[in-house]
């Protein structure tokens, strides 16, 4: 899922990490010299003798600048540039171009190649290390512009109170479960939950223990469902919907019981003392593949709804389950002969 | 940009600190072999057996990296003349000419001759 990943990507980023700059020049001479002179400037400086090499090491090891010869065998300095802008790489590379080249046409070709800067080699040192200072200073600005991206973006598919997923996820990654249930024709389910009388938790315990009892809530449904397949959403208040993709009804039907014994089980500590609840759930699966292909994600988020509404109306504290084509039934009769009580 | 006045600089002893020392060390030498490639160049150039548009590239190739080197150790004077010498090489690498050009042989002239004092 695209929010594991951009956790794993925030971790990554957020890591302290140095300066790599890769010196690429054909000769040893200039290039000992500047991973020499990088190195006691404070940069992690490593040298490439080609292009070829130099693609090779950025593959197993990113850096964040390439400092590049122009003129080389094989593969000049532009050749390269071109060849690294064409990598999908995680973090963008800042290169700069060492030539000995002045003319304002050459320099243009190298920056049209996707080099960001140009420094010649006659240089002064406190020159190069100036513009090798500017990549250092926009990379970092990239590096962080990253990682505020990723974290906004995990922010706004996550319930800040109970760190599960919230309803703008469940409606952007719902219908591509159901899509690929579809594809492959594999069963999935969905429990519509809901903590029974929470408003009288909130309004007998406080809203900081009610809040302790939905994060409580999380984190044993977590305790019942399968890490990195099946996921969990609030929805509401109090409400919140289970996916199990791979799940038939019958196997939706267990999962849920587990669930709402799991919450049942002992009373959740709160700041107001220990707290007492209990959760209605309604089951939703869709198996054959005339039910994979002819229910909506709202038809099967509805059925599972009216099946919570029955464990609702028939004393709270259980789970009732039923295929959406059956669920309708629910609705349209108010008859709760064709379900499946599961307690 | 450095001090034209490179020779001294870079004739002068380094510091006990100086951690480009040994590289400098390695430029000095390096120098040396390519004034001798270069005057074996400036032979065949001016001799019978060659014809010039083969050695152009030979030479530009040299210059080239010369000029690349000697900016890099702050040699300004070398990196001018191994400049000058590298654009008229290419010139007549791209004309195909088929004699002597004076001013590749003038850029040989001008750069082996700035290098002469430190190869004794």
């Amino acid at each position: 899922m695209t929010d594991i990943a951009d956790t794993v990507v925030v971790q990554q980023l957020a890591l302290p990490t140095p300066c790599n700059v890769l010196v690429v020049d054909d000769d040893d001479l200039i290039r000992a010299h500047l991973v020499m002179l990088l190195n006691l400037a404070g940069y992690v400086a490593h040298g490439a003798n080609s292009g070829a090499q130099a693609l090779l090491m950025l593959g197993i090891r990113p850096c964040q600048i390439v400092l590049t010869d122009w003129e080389m065998p094989d593969m000049d300095g532009p050749s390269l540039c071109r060849a690294l802008r064409l990598r999908d790489t995680e973090r963008y590379t800042y290169v700069v171009l060492l030539t000995v080249r002045s003319k304002a046409s050459e320099i243009l070709v190298g920056l049209d190649a996707g080099a960001d800067d140009y420094v010649l080699k006659a240089a002064p040192s406190e020159e190069l290390l100036a513009r090798i200072g500017v990549g250092r200073r926009i990379t970092r600005i990239e590096h962080s512009l990253r990682v505020s991206s990723a974290e906004n973006r995990r922010l706004s598919i996550t319930d800040a109170l109970t760190g599960a997923h919230n309803r703008r996820f469940l409606m952007r990654y719902l219908p591509r479960e159901l899509a690929r249930s579809r594809r492959y024709r594999h069963p999935i389910s969905i429990l519509s939950c809901d903590i029974d009388e929470f408003k009288r938790i909130n309004d007998c315990f406080g809203h900081e223990a009610g809040d302790q009892v939905l994060q409580a809530f999380v984190a044993r449904s977590m305790g019942c469902t399968r890490e990195s397949i099946d996921w969990i959403a609030r929805t509401g208040g109090e409400e919140f919907v289970i996916v199990l993709p791979e799940t038939t009804l019958v196997g939706a039907s267990k999962v849920a019981e587990n669930v709402r014994l799991a919450f049942a089980a002992c009373a959740v500590p709160t700041s107001s003392g220990p707290v007492g609840a209990t959760m209605s759930i309604g089951v939703s699966a869709l198996e054959t593949p005339e039910e994979l292909a002819g229910i909506s994600v709202a038809e099967l988020l509805r059925a599972a709804d009216r099946c919570l509404y029955d464990s609702k109306a028939r004393g709270r504290d259980r789970a009732t389950c039923l295929a959406p084509r059956h669920a309708a039934l629910l609705a349209s009769t108010g008859s709760i002969g064709s379900k499946h009580e599961i307690n | 940009m450095k001090s034209t006045n490179s020779w001294p600089r870079m004739s002068a002893p380094a510091g006990p600190d100086d951690p480009f020392e040994e590289l400098r060390t390695a430029y000095f030498t390096r120098l040396r072999s390519d004034r001798v490639r270069l005057l074996g160049l400036r032979a065949e150039l001016c001799g019978a057996d060659t014809e010039p548009k083969f050695l152009y590239e030979a030479i530009r190739v040299v210059a080239h990296g010369m000029a690349g080197a000697a900016g890099i150790f702050e040699a300004t004077e070398v990196m001018n003349a191994a400049s000058a010498l590298e654009s008229a090489a290419r010139i007549s690498t791209r004309s195909c000419a088929d004699s002597v050009d004076p001013a590749v042989r003038a850029g040989l002239d001008a750069l082996t001759d700035l290098l002469q004092p430190m190869c004794g």
